[in-house]
């Protein structure tokens, strides 16, 4: 099961993740990044602390859109992961393509 | 040795089915929480591959999961019915030309969580080891 709710908090957009993020859910994470992004978004914060796992299809799903959130400035943050979700991040070298933040604040730090 | 057969046909949707079976073997058998999460994300990733890449998401073919549990070890086999892949010749996700690929992670990540991979019947077949 995997619940996301777009939260806006003092002009930033959040995205709040709960559950899992697999193969046949990772469409609806999509989803709610692209209605973001078409909404023009500029920063997009990913709220992971209720994440309790990610496939290589959710994985790909943020991958698909770093080259496009680069060209156009948007900022993406992740943070809060859970240690064992974090490792899936390290293992595959994503941890330094992605902006990975530990909190909430450090992610907030960011985009001040 | 104890051991608990499944069979799903090859929809997206089934990956759910697969999820709860896995939550249901960790409270039988008592499995804990670090080996519990790598065996959910590999095994899960492991049938995905069996539904998308095996079965070619053919609802009319089925990927079966079998957990096998030993004095020391739980195994799960994944087998779908499709033609098979060259898993000696796998990209490296973590190399600089396929880092930004949205794709392709597969395996990889299901390499570094479980103990042992092998693969059988020309890569129909893949048991998953993971020691307890």
């Amino acid at each position: 099961m995997l619940e996301i709710k777009n939260i806006k908090e003092n002009n930033h957009d959040i995205l709040l993740l709960e559950g899992e993020v697999d193969a046949s859910n990772s469409v609806e994470l999509d989803s709610s990044i692209q209605q973001l992004s078409e909404e023009g978004a500029t920063v997009i914060l990913v709220d992971a602390s209720g994440l309790e796992y990610i496939s290589s299809a959710g994985l790909g799903v943020f991958m698909s859109y770093l080259e496009d959130f680069q060209e156009r400035n948007v900022k993406m943050i992740i943070f809060g992961l859970k240690e064992k979700v974090h490792q899936v991040f390290v293992i595959l070298g994503l941890d330094k393509l992605m902006n990975i933040k530990k909190s909430k604040e450090e992610a907030l730090e960011e985009v001040k | 040795m104890k051991s608990i057969k499944i069979s799903i046909p090859s929809l997206m949707d089934n990956i759910k089915i697969i999820e709860s079976f896995i939550d249901n073997a960790k409270e039988k058998y008592t499995i804990n929480e670090d080996i519990y999460g790598n065996i959910m994300i590999s095994v899960t990733e492991c049938v995905t591959n069996a539904i998308i890449h095996g079965n070619n998401m053919d609802s009319k073919k089925q990927v079966e999961l079998e957990l096998a549990l030993g004095e020391n070890d739980i195994k799960f086999t994944i087998t779908d019915q499709g033609k098979g892949f060259d898993y000696e010749n796998l990209n490296d996700p973590t190399s600089p030309e396929n880092l930004e690929k949205p794709g392709g992670r597969g395996i990889y990540i299901i390499k570094h969580l479980t103990d042992e991979v092998k693969f059988e019947d020309e890569g129909r077949k893949t048991i998953l080891t993971f020691y307890m």
